[in-house]
């Protein structure tokens, strides 16, 4: 810590530290607005008709319409409605946050409590998987997949995307359990519940939140995964929200342009991610400090 | 909250399982169904839809389910090494039947069909028969229609208001160019990944090169050409003139601002349909797609020849093509192809697609019937022009994309023409050492 | 932050657990409900992750294309990685991106968390706000951002021409010296929140007499900033700024969306170069070099992070 013995503030440094206010103010307001129009323009784009969105990139939908939204939902162009994409994606992120979860609590939890042979290997292990990027693993997997029939597959995608997580989520559980009062556990054990008997009705009730917060950092990234799902879902009837929006080319060459329906779809897509935000930001907030302290 | 946590549970396990039912096969079901695929959009994806409808209704017990895949130059790229040679693939698909899309590559590993026994050899010109007869004598894919590439449509309201006329030589369309943009439009728009260093440069050789240089220059990369062919090099004056062109469409304002930005090719579009670009670059592909506006009329120019000597200004592409994969369903997929390269599947494809079936056994005055009035004039002028294949159906993926990745190099500048053609001579040297 | 003492606990335990042999049968008993435990982890990250590495390393010493049979190739890849240019930009923008984003997130993260902090009017506002973009799939940002480039049409150079700067409007993707910065941007422009918040979360740990004792000083909001809102907050700034360059290492989403990699490879990143060299050209002996090559960055980079912040390594 500085001492500073000036207590006294100047006329002069008052107007500077009000001017810097009005600096900061002015700065936090732009800064607002850039973060915040963007996602308002996504959805009035939407609302549009392509002529709209190219002759008036700025103007408001007024009256909107829901064209776009009809049009993507209906599939027309793709053979596909994109409801299809929808769930799909809905199916992939449900599985692999339940999956991830209950093994990741499962893994951090013995490696928090248990002293066995190869518990330090084991998490060495985890640390060294943290280490590893996912673009090594795509071409093999992309084969691996192949042989396996695990290719256009959504479980294939929820294993690999349990795979995926599992490092992170392990070592943040370990540590939350590593906090875990001991005492309950140990009352249990003497009640003659066995290792599973305590961790599954004593542990994991009261780690609820813990176990939210698991949830809340790994939803977005499964939510948007492209990398895998660019190469392990080439059927139509399997692929999920992003691919729809990286390969959203319907009717390429044709008369007709698709921009509105691009954002359409795009508003599909992060529409469930804003709600879950608005819902649960809180929550939200403190899990994603709780991920990155940690 | 642990309510909600284990009905959360729940539905996730439904879901699971119902993930893992939707992995299972169909259920068995009556009719036999085949699994195929196609580019869809219009032109080709039109085609085949109209064509498999048709097969459809009157094949109840064997119906074609058919996927129509999105983004084209990523199934391009990835379909035969991944969809196509997976176990679960497809039985037959709607292809590109040209080297540079591993057609040769899948022929040798034994994923395609031959299709000698069902092809109906006296339907297609002697070229066409060619072009798919491969050295062992077999022949793997059926062809589906004749395009032509490439060309620039433009937009007859802005051309007349400005009082300008197609262009006869290049510099006419820069001036076009710099007219245009004065009045505040765009001049051409095209897809970059596709349009700019593909399309292009393709059109660009056969105006710049000699008929017998163009001809050695789709060979010479082979490891089998002769001496003869290898005397023609990417190093000619002849050669660096199309880098020194594609140079100019840059740097004398023909291509739109930021035209290196493009990668969707509905940017591109939406800016032609739009009215806010006056050119828009494509080819014949689209069938009656690009040529139906409704605010204004739409023409086509071809480019303008850079040399005199130059073989010619239409260049035809015939490897469109339907092919068969060796799975269990062969004999069913062989039936329907068998239909759809039938003069009545061909029919059915050209009216759905709007695009030119290049068959013997359909006459100018049924092709009139559906053909919008400027795609019969396409393909009155290939008779005229002479139609070279393209240097796209000639060559492996490698060559191509090295002409992809030498060409977006010119055109941003990064390379000079010279350097340009030194780097495509290397690219040619490394295929022949493989 | 609270488990030194836990882990030494568990360390000594170990060691005797280890250091004292016992009968198989007895070990048995009472260790095998730990492997149960921790199997379903192992098995998937051997199946889908130890095993595909393996394989990937195998794969490098090849050539091949896909379809036909693979040829050896030995370290040919790696030779010809080390003279393939491409790689190198590659890999320097790859650099330049993770340090770029890194610096612009997690600076502009902390003046934010900062202002938030000394609760400027509206500061509620921007903490729900400034979350916000991180919560969109990166996919839809960077479709989106794509056309708000759009030289001719999109929202960013209309708006600078509404504004009569017209002469600042870019054709920001499609000019080789703009499409990189302009990528990273939009990380920034997405991912600042996120340490935001948690910087935020570590500033307000900073207990209040000791900003009571600074404004007594008389302390200026720089000097506060400076002796001592950073050196308390020190290890999460840190901690987070690695965090954020292992994950801006592996790039590949927003880069394929908004360019591929172009114009001229002008903004290709490992990640991207990998996809093209394997997926669209079928090199997959020479990508999956590039992937040992990224392996090993990132593993080194990540591995580092570990060693020299014994904090967190003990933490975790």
């Amino acid at each position: 810590m500085r001492s500073n013995s000036e207590t006294a503030i100047s006329p002069v440094e008052r107007r500077v530290q009000l001017g810097l206010k009005i600096l900061v103010t002015a700065l936090l307001l732009l800064w607002l607005l850039v973060q915040v129009y963007p996602i308002v323009f996504l959805f009035t784009t939407s609302l549009k008709s392509d002529p709209e969105i190219l002759s008036a990139p700025f103007s408001l939908p007024f009256p909107p319409q829901f064209d776009n939204y009809l049009a993507v939902i209906e599939g027309g162009r793709t053979n596909q409605s994109i409801l299809v994409y929808f769930t799909n994606s809905v199916i992939v992120t449900a599985g692999t946050l339940v999956l991830l979860i209950a093994v990741s609590a499962l893994a951090g939890y013995a490696l928090a409590r248990g002293k066995f042979p190869g518990s330090t290997a084991t998490q060495q292990l985890f640390l060294l998987a943290l280490a590893v990027p996912v673009h090594v693993l795509l071409i093999p997997i992309y084969f691996f997949f192949g042989q396996l029939g695990l290719r256009n597959n959504l479980l294939g995608m929820i294993l690999l995307y349990t795979t995926l997580g599992l490092p992170f989520t392990t070592i943040l559980l370990r540590s939350y359990f590593l906090s875990f009062p001991r005492e309950l556990e140990e009352a249990a054990r003497i009640d003659g519940c066995g290792r599973f008997g305590v961790f599954w009705r004593v542990v994991l009730p009261i780690s609820r939140g813990a176990l939210a917060s698991m949830a809340i950092i790994n939803i977005g990234w499964v939510w948007s995964e492209l990398f895998f799902g660019l190469t392990l879902l080439d059927r139509t009837g399997v692929r999920t929200l992003p691919l729809a929006i990286a390969a959203y080319k319907p009717a390429s060459m044709a008369q007709q342009t698709a921009v509105g329906e691009l954002f359409a779809i795009m508003g599909l897509t992060v529409l469930p991610m804003l709600l879950f935000y608005f819902l649960f930001q809180k929550q939200i907030r403190k899990g994603m400090t709780a991920g990155a302290i940690k | 909250m642990s309510g909600i946590i284990r009905r959360a549970a729940g539905y996730s396990l439904a879901a699971l399982m119902a993930a893992s039912l939707a992995a299972l096969p169909a259920g068995a079901a009556d009719a036999t169904h085949l699994r195929m695929t196609v580019l869809g959009g219009p032109g080709a994806g039109d085609g085949t839809v109209g064509a498999i409808k048709a097969w459809n209704a009157a094949h109840p017990e064997l119906q074609v389910d058919l996927e129509l895949q999105s983004d084209e130059l990523n199934w391009q790229a990835t379909a035969p090494t991944t969809m196509f040679a997976a176990s679960d693939g497809p039985d037959l698909s709607w292809w590109w039947c040209s080297p540079s899309f591993q057609y040769k590559d899948m022929i040798a590993a034994g994923l395609l069909a031959p299709l000698d026994d069902i092809y109906p050899t006296a339907s297609y010109p002697e070229g066409t028969n060619q072009y798919f007869t491969e050295p062992d004598g077999h022949k793997y894919g059926v062809n589906t229609d004749v395009v032509w590439t490439p060309y620039i449509y433009y937009n007859k309201k802005i051309f007349a208001d400005l009082g300008l006329e197609p262009p006869k030589t290049w510099d006419d369309l820069y001036n076009i160019a710099t007219k245009v943009r004065a009045a505040g439009y765009q001049p051409m728009v095209t897809l970059y990944d596709y349009g700019m260093v593909n399309h292009l440069p393709d059109g660009l050789m056969m105006r710049s090169w000699s008929k017998e240089q163009y001809m050695a220059m789709l060979h010479n990369w082979s490891p089998k050409s002769t001496d003869a062919e290898r005397q023609y090099k990417w190093t000619d004056p002849d050669s660096v003139r199309i880098f020194q062109t594609l140079k100019d469409i840059a740097t004398k304002g023909l291509a739109a601002d930021g035209f290196a930005g493009i990668i969707d090719d509905e940017v591109a579009k939406s800016m032609f349909t739009s009215g806010k670009a006056a050119m828009y670059q494509t080819g014949s592909w689209g069938g009656a797609g690009m040529l139906d506006q409704k605010q204004f009329d739409v023409g086509f120019f071809y480019y303008p020849p850079i040399n005199k000597e130059s073989y010619g200004s239409v260049g035809s592409w015939v490897p469109n093509c339907f092919i068969a994969f060796n799975r269990p369903n062969l004999d069913a997929a062989k039936k329907v192809i068998a239909f759809l390269s039938s003069r009545d599947g061909a029919l059915a494809y050209g009216k759905a697609s709007g695009l030119t079936i290049g068959r013997t056994d359909v006459d100018a005055a049924t092709l009139s019937g559906f053909l919008k009035p400027m795609v019969a004039q396409m393909a009155a002028d290939v008779g005229t022009m002479g139609a070279p294949p393209l240097f796209e159906s000639a060559v492996p993926p490698d060559v191509l994309n090295a002409l992809k990745r030498t060409a977006g190099q010119v055109l941003t500048g990064v390379l000079t023409p010279e350097q340009a053609g030194e780097a495509m001579q290397q690219a040619y040297e490394d295929a022949r050492k493989q | 932050m609270t488990t030194h003492e836990d882990t030494r606990e568990d360390g000594a335990a170990i060691a005797r657990a280890e250091g004292q042999p016992r009968r198989w049968s007895l070990w048995l008993r009472d260790n095998y409900h730990w492997y149960l435990f921790i199997a379903p982890a192992v098995l998937l990250l051997l199946a889908f992750m130890g095993f595909p590495l393996y394989r990937s390393l195998e794969l490098s010493l090849f050539q091949w294309k896909g379809l036909l049979p693979r040829k050896w190739a030995g370290l040919h890849n790696f030779e010809q990685l080390f003279a393939d240019g491409y790689f190198w930009s590659a890999l320097s923008h790859t650099i330049v991106f993770a340090i770029a984003a890194t610096v612009g997130t997690v600076g502009l993260g902390f003046l934010l968390a900062v202002a938030i902090s000394r609760r400027v009017p509206l500061h509620s506002l921007y903490r729900f706000a400034f979350y916000l973009p991180v919560m969109l799939p990166m996919t839809v940002v960077a479709a989106l951002w794509a056309r708000i480039y759009e030289p001719n049409f999109g929202l960013l150079n209309t708006a600078l021409k509404a504004i009569g700067l017209g002469a600042l409007a870019q054709p920001w993707l499609g000019s080789l010296d703009l499409s990189l910065p302009a990528i990273i941007a939009v990380v920034i422009w997405q991912y600042a929140g996120f340490p935001m918040i948690v910087l935020l979360a570590a500033i307000e740990g900073v207990p209040e007499e000791l900003h009571q004792a600074a404004t007594l000083d008389g302390a200026s909001e720089l000097d506060r900033m400076r002796y001592l809102i950073v050196p308390m907050i020190w290890p999460v700034l840190v901690s987070i700024s690695v965090i954020q360059i292992i994950f801006s290492l592996k790039v590949f989403d927003i880069v394929w969306v908004m360019t591929k990699g172009g114009p001229a490879e002008s903004s290709s990143v490992l990640g991207t170069y990998l996809y093209r060299r394997a997926f669209e050209q079928q090199e997959y002996g020479y990508a999956s070099a590039v992937a040992v090559a990224m392996f090993a960055v990132i593993f080194t980079v990540t591995y580092l992070y570990y060693r020299l912040s014994k904090v967190d390594a003990v933490e975790f």
